[in-house]
């Protein structure tokens, strides 16, 4: 027993010694550790926030990477290129990449053109109390009840031709509307990242709308073959009002080549009428701040 | 720290300033208007016998052929054979009918020679963008034909075309069933105008033409039992004389020029395994391109002469390779990855793809590739068994062998066009045996 006692006693001495050792030398280390851990993992956080405001443009770029999906081949492709093509024409095919700022001091010709349309200025509309606005929706749906009550059959044959008319129309709203969803409809998405957890979510309203045009104006861009491949280019910019109307486009840098650049505008014009324009973005599309490049 | 808090605020400061800019979006490349052409019934003035008048009626069946080739250019409207032709056309009347040119031939003779002249009128700018005669020699007016849809294309279009190209091929025509004989033809682009070049009573492979289009090189493997080497000849087309170039043991075959048609690039054996090799057709010096104890063979060279193309065994599988062939394995690179046999690589003569066949669903197929390696795209798919691309003078169209079964001891080889998204526009010859090996003049 004293044995045992002897040797455990040795045991646990140098165990405490040990760990006493231990603690002092190791604990204000660790405690300094985590003071700097820390203080560096904010110098990196600020240091990550100011580079992103400094740098938008760099980003962009990164969520394009992000967004493109990379291909391996790993077996022969069993679709013909013509095959693909069909699939693709349908697709959007505009990069943000394609999307260029040009600033505003670099232009010399005039923001709006002579003879541009006036714009007319909508009477404001007053502001609606809350009661007015309460009646006005019991009437509606007072209005839609007297319609649904009305027997179909007999409706059927004696159908008014005026009235069959007013119920096909749609308001230029909707109109427009219903061309981007069907737009919308006969896109692929592009596409779950591997990496990112944004794709173009990242595009400002203006950006995205940008973005749609190129794929309205290019069915009507055509060329003859002596134009083809003469690697000329023009940029058009457009005036559009708030519904989507054009309201005046004007070569904005011009190819040298004046059939070039009349087939650019007559490709704009044949477009008409443009996507309607968001709230936000539909001062900016008045001023004219879409220039369309042919090609670029 | 205020410091900073000031540098920030400038700088969203600034960046707001960026986004008050104009923002300019690509349209993208535009899409080729296909134009209406019309080519008006020839005045003829003058008497004509009866052989010229069919001639002449079968050369504006020539001028509507050959612009149908260019459907993505092109559209040709019907010719009204009861309209009687005249000098002055409607500008007005063409406009409604959206045309954007109207063409007219006019055969006259003058001294004993016919010549027939060419107006063309540009119907939407209303006025005449070209005018010329031709001399039509007896015997020679499909020539004389393509010469003037030449000219006019080149005037639309400001590019060469390849109404005036020949392509060379194999054909069995004259085999029997006991010994196969395949000799060496050529003839137009659209299948007509056959000559036959060889009478070796063997089996020719590979021809391919000179830069010049003057000499076309061929492989032979020789009549009789004795034992066959495959020897290299070329054929002069004034001439008709042909020359044993290369008979060096074993292989000399898949010749093709290079730029400048002072040398020729071929494959072969004697080294021991298929080796790629340079050699000077004046001076007979060799050089060495491939040095690999794989076989390399089937070597296409760019326009420009700085990438050959070649087909590798390296990785086990015939896979496709590119290399520098001013030096000996020389940037040596892969770009081939998939396939079971892929075969035949030949470079577009602007050097921007490479055409080739490969094996897939129990069938060559012809495939597309970029030479570093990208864009491979298929091009024929449900058409057969489908060999030997070869690019036009131009790089639009592809002419390849199509392979039909038609039971289990017959089928037929024929030559197709396509263009190069892979458009089958047809075959080009028929009832001349099995034709393979298509080679388009450069």
């Amino acid at each position: 027993m004293p044995k045992l006692n002897y040797r455990a006693e040795k045991f646990m001495a140098s165990y405490y010694h040990l760990s006493y050792s231990k603690q002092s030398t190791f604990r204000p280390f660790a405690k300094r550790s985590i003071y700097w851990h820390i203080a560096l993992a904010l110098i990196l956080l600020f240091l990550a926030s100011l580079h992103k405001i400094i740098s938008p443009a760099k980003i962009t770029n990164v969520h394009i990477i992000e967004s493109s999906v990379r291909v391996d081949v790993v077996a022969m492709p069993t679709k013909t290129y013509l095959e693909l093509k069909a699939i693709n024409m349908g697709t959007r095919t505009t990069n943000i990449q394609d999307i260029i700022k040009i600033d505003a001091s670099e232009t010399s010709k005039p923001i709006v053109a002579k003879d541009a349309p006036v714009l007319l200025k909508k009477n404001k509309i007053k502001k609606m109390s809350f009661q007015e606005m309460m009646q006005k929706m019991a009437k509606k749906k007072l209005a839609k009840q007297k319609l649904a009550a009305k027997p179909r059959s007999k409706k059927r044959k004696t159908l008014n031709p005026s009235t069959a008319s007013k119920r096909l129309i749609f308001s230029e709203k909707e109109k427009s509307e219903l061309q981007g969803l069907i737009l919308a409809g006969n896109k692929l998405s592009s596409g779950v990242s591997a990496v990112g957890d944004k794709g173009t979510e990242d595009l400002t309203k203006f950006q995205d709308y940008v973005s749609k045009l190129p794929e309205m104006v290019r069915p009507h861009w055509k060329l003859p073959s002596y134009l083809y491949d003469k690697g000329l280019k023009c940029r058009v910019r457009i005036f559009l009002s708030a519904d989507g109307r054009l309201l005046t486009a004007v070569i904005y840098s011009s190819s040298g080549n004046a059939e070039y650049d009349k087939l650019a505008l007559n490709a704009v014009y044949a477009t008409t009428p443009f996507p309607q324009l968001d709230k936000l973005i539909k001062d900016r599309g008045r001023k004219g701040e879409i220039v369309l490049g042919f090609p670029l | 720290m205020n410091y900073v808090i000031f540098f920030i605020s400038f700088l969203t400061f600034i960046n707001l300033g960026a986004q008050e800019g104009l923002t300019v979006v690509a349209v993208g490349k535009a899409t080729l208007k296909i134009e209406r052409i019309y080519f008006a019934k020839p005045i003829i003035i003058g008497q004509t016998s009866v052989q010229q008048k069919k001639e002449y009626a079968e050369l504006l069946d020539l001028f509507q052929n050959d612009f149908s080739f260019y459907q993505k250019k092109f559209s040709l409207v019907e010719t009204d054979t009861k309209q009687i032709s005249t000098d002055k056309i409607n500008y007005d009347l063409w406009q409604k009918k959206n045309l954007s040119y109207y063409i007219t031939s006019k055969i006259t003779s003058e001294n004993k020679q016919v010549y027939l002249t060419i107006v063309g009128y540009n119907v939407a700018q209303g006025k005449e963008f070209i005018s010329f005669k031709e001399l039509m020699t007896p015997g020679k007016i499909r020539h004389v034909g393509h010469t003037i849809t030449n000219k006019i294309y080149q005037k639309l279009t400001g590019k060469k075309s390849i109404f005036l190209s020949k392509i060379a091929f194999v054909s069995d025509r004259n085999s029997t069933r006991k010994t196969p004989i395949k000799e060496l033809y050529m003839m137009d682009f659209d299948g007509r105008n056959i000559k036959r070049l060889t009478y070796h009573g063997g089996t020719v492979i590979s021809p391919a033409f000179s830069r010049d289009g003057k000499l076309i090189s061929y492989s032979l493997i020789a009549p009789g039992k004795h034992k066959k080497n495959i020897n290299l000849h070329i054929i002069n087309l004034k001439t008709m004389k042909n020359q044993k170039i290369s008979f060096k043991k074993g292989i000399n075959s898949g010749a093709i020029f290079m730029p400048g048609n002072k040398e020729i690039a071929l494959t072969l054996s004697f080294v021991g395994n298929a080796e790629i090799f340079l050699l000077n057709r004046v001076t007979k010096k060799l050089k060495r391109i491939t040095r690999h104890y794989a076989h390399d063979v089937d070597p296409s060279i760019s326009s420009d002469g700085s990438i050959l193309v070649f087909l590798s065994s390296r990785p086990g599988k015939a896979m496709i390779y590119t290399l520098d062939p001013t030096g000996t394995e020389k940037n040596v690179k892969r770009i081939s990855y998939v396939g079971q046999f892929n075969a035949t690589p030949r470079f577009s003569p602007d050097g921007k793809e490479i055409a080739f066949s490969s094996w897939l669903e129990n069938r060559f197929d012809i495939f597309r590739i970029n030479p570093d390696g990208s864009g491979l795209a298929r091009l024929t798919k449900n058409f057969g068994s489908n060999e030997d691309p070869s690019f036009s003078n131009d790089g639009e169209f592809i002419a390849f062998s199509s392979q039909r079964v038609l039971s289990l001891r017959k089928a037929i080889q024929n030559i197709y066009i396509m263009d190069r998204e892979g458009k089958i526009l047809g075959a080009i010859t028929s009832n001349y045996g099995n034709c393979v090996s298509p080679r388009w003049s450069h």
